[in-house]
């Protein structure tokens, strides 16, 4: 069954274009990733939707937050032109994207956290969707 | 008893209007003053009554009734509009387009918004 998490996976993967930049499908994950999985690594959460039109198949309207997780500051922000090239309007898992809004990223960078392990960047994308589930 | 508005419709000409995010009908009665010179409480009769409505919709050409709605405004002409609730109970009544935006925002979407202008009786039921 189609939903919008597996919509918007199926985008964030589409042509292997995140595989090719280093980024495997597998490593593409809804929420959360192991914490001792290889980096980088994408993850998304979807936030929940809104009806913005009336009738049998309304216009809905959601916000999702990609984020990427590498070592480093430049290995996180590489990813940002390829998720805003993949962030497009388009059929996914059946359901229409009809606009896709690029609401811009944050990056947090990598540092040193409690008990002296290094914590890894984390490059934020946020994207407004407008779609129908058919 | 509060309605959802999924399967609620719009329809002008008999074209149903795709991608409505809300559609509104306004029914206006003046309050006409006839209070008498040295009177102490107002007094007030109904005048004639007039209907107004607006569509936004999410504009798009490709959408079912759009292109419908762009030859009505420039036409000028006055078409049956039928406003269709859940349970089968509709508002219609003949109106003229009399506003028609177009907006297109910067990485958003396109909306537009639709005056009318209502001609005559409007049917409630």
């Amino acid at each position: 069954m189609a939903t919008i998490e597996s919509a918007v996976r199926a985008m964030l993967i589409t042509g292997s274009t995140l595989s090719a930049a280093g980024i495997p499908d597998s490593r593409v994950t809804h929420g959360y990733r192991l914490q001792d999985s290889i980096l980088p690594a994408c993850t998304f959460e979807v936030e929940p939707e809104e009806r913005m039109t009336i009738g049998a198949n309304p216009l809905l309207r959601t916000r999702v937050e990609i984020r990427v997780v590498a070592d480093r500051t430049n290995d996180a922000l590489a990813f940002r032109d390829e998720l805003q090239t993949l962030c497009v309007a388009g059929t996914y898992d059946t359901y229409e994207f009809r606009a896709v809004e690029w609401q811009g990223h944050t990056i947090d960078p990598a540092n040193t956290a409690d008990g002296d392990e290094n914590q890894p960047a984390e490059l934020a994308c946020s994207i407004e969707i407008h779609y129908t589930e058919s | 008893m509060a309605l959802s508005g999924t399967l609620a419709s719009i329809s002008a000409g008999g074209t149903t209007i795709a991608a409505v995010g809300t559609a509104t009908i306004s029914i206006n009665v003046p309050a006409i003053d006839v209070t008498p010179i040295g009177a102490t409480v107002q007094n007030y009769i109904a005048g004639a009554y007039g209907a107004t409505g607006s569509l936004d919709i999410f504009y798009d050409q490709a959408s079912g009734g759009h292109t419908t709605l762009d030859g009505y405004a420039i036409a000028r002409s006055f078409n049956a509009w039928v406003l269709t609730l859940d349970t089968n109970q509709t508002i219609s009544g003949s109106a003229v387009i009399t506003g028609y935006e177009i907006t297109a925002q910067a990485q958003g979407v396109t909306r537009a918004t639709v005056s009318l202008q209502f001609d005559g009786q409007v049917t409630i039921g």
